[in-house]
């Protein structure tokens, strides 16, 4: 198997010590941590597991492992930022025995948010509102939006969070 | 000065929690008073519902609260924002190019045209892409700008800058340019660019933290020519004098090369409280209510709870009568303005059977 990231429908920004790609399609925000985005950046569609493992030191300063390659694999085709659908699903090795092995540094992570979309800058401009439960349970992007008791999500993540203005 | 000795009170209401952590927060290496956690934590949904929650993020970052629930909301913001960033600078490169094809000369106000102003992409969101054009060519840019059926509208057009109180050729001809991404982009001067965030700050009641960091950022990375910056219409002077004073008083802003009359200035107790009120609430913009008409007027509770909704703030009544921001009562300019409004927007009698 080659994995081959996919170019196509995703804008990337670094920030800071992470690799922020931003899904145009599902308006997905994923968060790559530096394992995680160096194996990305490598999935030229040409090189298989191994050969990727191989790369990780020069390229990343990374162990020559291929189980970081298999468990960042089955993260990116999970996130769908591989361009080969067979990845979504793909099985990953366990993150517990490698962290023991090697330690959380080297482990790749991906954090998902779900944004809004692209046009929104502060506020929530969704056409459906969302539900009470959205909004207490602090949903990504729920901060904002228009709740279905007619009252604005503005404290997320609290038991009452509909609680402001009526939208 | 008076930000620090707000680090002290850590019963603070909403308002003062957003102020607290905003405090110098466009900085590279922000130098506000330290955050404590229930300052954050109070502050950390309004900080997020008005787009200020990636700086709240820059704050708090390498902090021991970095690792807070309410810390990896503001990092969730940031991120977003960051990532927004990038796509928002493929749409203004079309744009731009648009009207540079179509010969329209544009100048980018607010939205990005700040955002650079901040240490890193993302820390400063923005939605549209806002351009002012000279108001002979608004159509034209209109209809250069129109996006293909069915895609969003992710451009504002302003004809001129009708907040400004400058002629708009003049400010043309003050502007500079900067490069971006290949491309040449015209920003209007320091001065009038300040002048234009101050007064759109406090025409909007002040509802948005973010614009008086926006404020402290252009003060900062940006200075404007004092003189010029002051120089116009005196009650709009007298606005932009104050907003400045705001800046420095709630948010830590720097105004060294401000004349003394600007550093000197006492502001009257209502404006501060008012901003601060208002940071604290959940609060619609006059403008973005359902209108009056729409509501039941003839079944009280709603009727008072509809006029309770659009009583103007301070701010808004100020700006809305047209009132210097001095220590003169407030409260008649809120009734005459809740009046106007009323008028307004109330619908008429029922007709008759």
């Amino acid at each position: 198997m080659k994995p081959r990231a996919r170019r196509l429908g995703v804008v990337v920004q670094e920030v800071a010590d992470e690799t922020v790609v931003y899904d145009l399609e599902r308006h997905e925000v994923h968060c790559l941590n530096p394992t995680a985005a160096a194996v990305w950046r490598l999935c030229d569609g040409r090189h298989d597991f191994a050969a990727l493992a191989r790369a990780l030191p020069a390229k990343a300063g990374l162990p020559d492992d291929v189980e970081i390659v298999r468990l960042a694999v089955a993260e990116l085709g999970r996130a769908r930022l591989l361009e080969d659908p067979a990845l979504r699903e793909a099985a990953s090795p366990s993150r517990r025995r490698l962290l023991l092995r090697l330690g959380a540094a080297a482990l790749p992570a991906i954090v998902t948010i779900a944004s809004p979309t692209a046009l929104q800058a502060a506020t929530c401009r969704l056409t459906q509102p969302i539900s009470p439960s959205d909004c207490n349970n602090n949903r990504p992007g729920a901060a904002g939006c228009c709740c279905g008791n007619n009252k604005i999500c503005s404290a997320p993540g609290t038991s009452n969070g509909c609680s402001g203005a009526r939208c | 000065m008076a930000a620090a000795a707000r680090a002290a009170d850590t019963s603070s209401s909403a308002g003062d929690a957003v102020a607290h952590v905003l405090a110098g927060s466009w900085r590279r290496a922000p130098d506000g008073p330290a955050v404590f956690a229930a300052q954050l934590e109070l502050a950390t949904p309004r900080l997020l519902t008005t787009g200020a929650g990636a700086l709240g993020w820059w704050r708090v970052r390498n902090t021991v609260l970095e690792d807070t629930p309410a810390a990896a909301n503001l990092h969730d913001a940031y991120r977003v924002h960051a990532a927004q960033a990038a796509v928002h600078a493929r749409e203004r490169s079309i744009a731009l190019r648009s009207l540079a094809a179509a010969g329209i000369e544009a100048l980018v106000i607010k939205g990005w045209a700040v955002a650079r102003l901040y240490p890193e992409p993302g820390l400063r969101p923005y939605g549209d892409l806002d351009v002012a054009v000279h108001p002979r060519a608004y159509e034209h840019a209109l209809a250069v700008l129109r996006p293909p059926p069915g895609e969003p509208h992710a451009l504002d057009v302003h004809r001129g800058l009708a907040s400004l109180d400058r002629d708009f050729e003049a400010v043309l001809a003050r502007s500079r340019t900067v490069a971006d991404d290949g491309l040449t982009v015209r920003l209007p001067a320091a001065e009038d660019h300040l002048r234009y965030l101050c007064l759109h700050f406090l025409k909007h009641g002040a509802w948005r933290p973010l614009w008086l960091c926006d404020v402290g950022a252009a003060l900062e990375a940006d200075p404007p020519d004092w003189s010029r910056l002051l120089e116009g219409e005196p009650r709009r002077s007298d606005w932009v004098a104050a907003t400045l004073k705001l800046a420095a008083d709630l948010l830590g802003a720097d105004l060294t090369g401000a004349p003394h009359t600007v550093h000197s200035r006492v502001l009257p107790g209502w404006l501060p409280r008012s901003v601060l009120s208002t940071w604290s609430s959940p609060f619609v913009p006059h403008g973005n209510r359902a209108p009056l008409g729409s509501v039941t007027l003839w079944h009280p509770l709603r009727l008072a709870r509809a006029l309770r909704l659009r009583w103007p703030t301070p701010v808004e009544a100020t700006m809305a009568m047209g009132a210097p921001c001095d220590g003169t009562p407030r409260l008649p300019l809120q009734v005459a303005e809740c009046v106007r409004r009323v008028v307004r927007f109330a619908p008429g009698p029922p007709a008759a059977n």
